[in-house]
């Protein structure tokens, strides 16, 4: 390679990359195949080292756990008939009430394949999208609780927020006093929920679900617990810090709801 | 172009690393960031530039909303640190731990910054330095030591045959 390198081609190489980077910028459409393309390759090697990891895990641990798997499967077929019962109690109690009510909806499960690189902020790929009926804002749950919402689903991936991050807005409610709320992301694996009317009596330790409000969520998700109350710096509302139930950063697989 | 090209692989086997699901730590430093900054204060101003670039698309492909941002931070965390490598002593240890502290900060509080003007949110840029402080502190102080080891592989690739 010459030592001298001419400056017209840095100065073209220099343009070209311009280009390109306004181009992806203003062109999202352009972006979303080489995005996916990305992921699909760096996330590669991470894939087949689970398949092989899967396939030699010794006999012995897969027999244990699959001890465990057969009474945890009976326990939970027991605590499933038991619900189903109280489910046709609900059922008729509202339909004595005249209240309309969905129970079904549709969901996709998926596997987490890559996280975002800064973890203060909360965002994970899972390896299902559009092909597969993913929606943009569908919302994402752990069997802890929910984890947060698809922001852009691609042909074959989809990009989630956490609910700890900033971006993240779904209507709350605290079990107990049905005080509703906004729960929005603070950063470093907390949320909390805004809106809290200055005279309403909020403890700590209480347990805050989905509303059901957005239409994105179904009601009742469980979400977290309220860590503390504070007041807002306008003094016009209260807002609470809520730790999640979800384990954000160590759920491999995750049911994404995409109709309510 | 060996050289460059090692830096490449480096910077894809860390981001790689970074993006894995399991064995997420808070105690483990930023890498690509690592990566950029050295590139910057040994190789020069394009150099930075150019890696900068190509790990702002990486990690803003990878990050929600901050693609726009990523693809311009990291050329200018590259930038930065080239210049003030030029003013200050860059082979110091010391004058690596500061760049990159700067890097760190300015990496961020970019982030902060934008989600904020994003979301409406007013998440203090403190909030976020003290809640990372193990990630930060480990970044600074493994600088000097990754550089050192970067160069030594440097070195070592150019020994092998012709080099840029």
């Amino acid at each position: 390679m010459p030592k001298e390198f001419p400056k017209y081609k840095n100065r073209i190489f220099t343009a070209c990359v311009f280009a390109v980077v306004l181009s992806l910028l203003f062109f999202p459409s352009v972006f979303a195949g080489i995005k996916d393309l990305t992921v699909r390759t760096l996330t590669a090697p991470f894939t087949v080292y689970k398949k092989l990891e899967r396939h030699f895990r010794s006999r012995d641990r897969l027999i244990e756990s699959n001890k465990a798997l057969r009474k945890r499967v009976a326990d939970l077929s027991l605590k499933i008939a038991r619900l189903d019962d109280i489910c046709r109690e609900n059922v008729r109690l509202r339909a004595l009430l005249q209240f309309k009510e969905k129970f079904d909806f549709k969901t996709i499960s998926a596997e987490v394949i890559a996280r975002e690189p800064d973890d203060w902020r909360g965002a994970f790929i899972i390896d299902r999208g559009l092909r597969d009926g993913m929606k943009t804002r569908a919302a994402v749950c752990s069997a802890k609780g929910l984890l947060g919402k698809v922001v852009e689903a691609g042909i074959d991936t989809s990009l989630v927020i956490l609910l700890t991050h900033p971006n993240f807005k779904a209507g709350g409610v605290i079990k107990g006093s049905r005080i509703n709320g906004v729960i929005t992301g603070a950063g470093k694996g907390m949320a909390k929920m805004l809106y809290i009317p200055m005279s309403a009596d909020v403890e700590t330790g209480a347990v805050v679900t989905t509303s059901g409000l957005s239409r994105i969520f179904p009601k009742g998700i469980l979400v977290g617990e309220i860590v503390s109350v504070e007041k807002s710096r306008t003094g016009l509302y209260k807002y609470a810090m809520i730790r999640p139930f979800a384990d954000l950063f160590d759920e491999e697989e995750v049911l994404c709801v995409v109709d309510i | 172009m060996k050289n460059t090209l090692m830096l490449y692989v480096l910077l894809l086997v860390s981001l790689s690393v970074q993006i894995c699901p399991a064995g997420y730590s808070v105690w483990a430093p930023d890498v690509v960031l690592l990566l950029v900054v050295f590139t910057a204060t040994l190789r020069g101003l394009a150099a930075g530039l150019r890696i900068g670039l190509v790990a702002g698309f990486l990690r803003g492909v990878f990050s929600a909303c901050m693609f726009p941002l990523d693809i311009v931070l990291y050329p200018a965390v590259g930038m930065v640190s080239a210049l003030m490598s030029g003013m200050l002593y860059g082979q110091s240890p010391v004058v690596q731990i500061f760049i990159t502290g700067i890097a760190v900060f300015l990496s961020n509080a970019a982030h902060v910054l934008y989600l904020n003007a994003l979301s409406g949110n007013d998440i203090a840029v403190s909030f976020v330095l003290v809640g990372n402080w193990r990630g930060i502190v480990v970044t600074m102080i493994s600088a000097p030591f990754v550089f050192l080891f970067l160069k030594k592989l440097s070195a070592c690739q150019a020994a092998s045959g012709p080099y840029r």
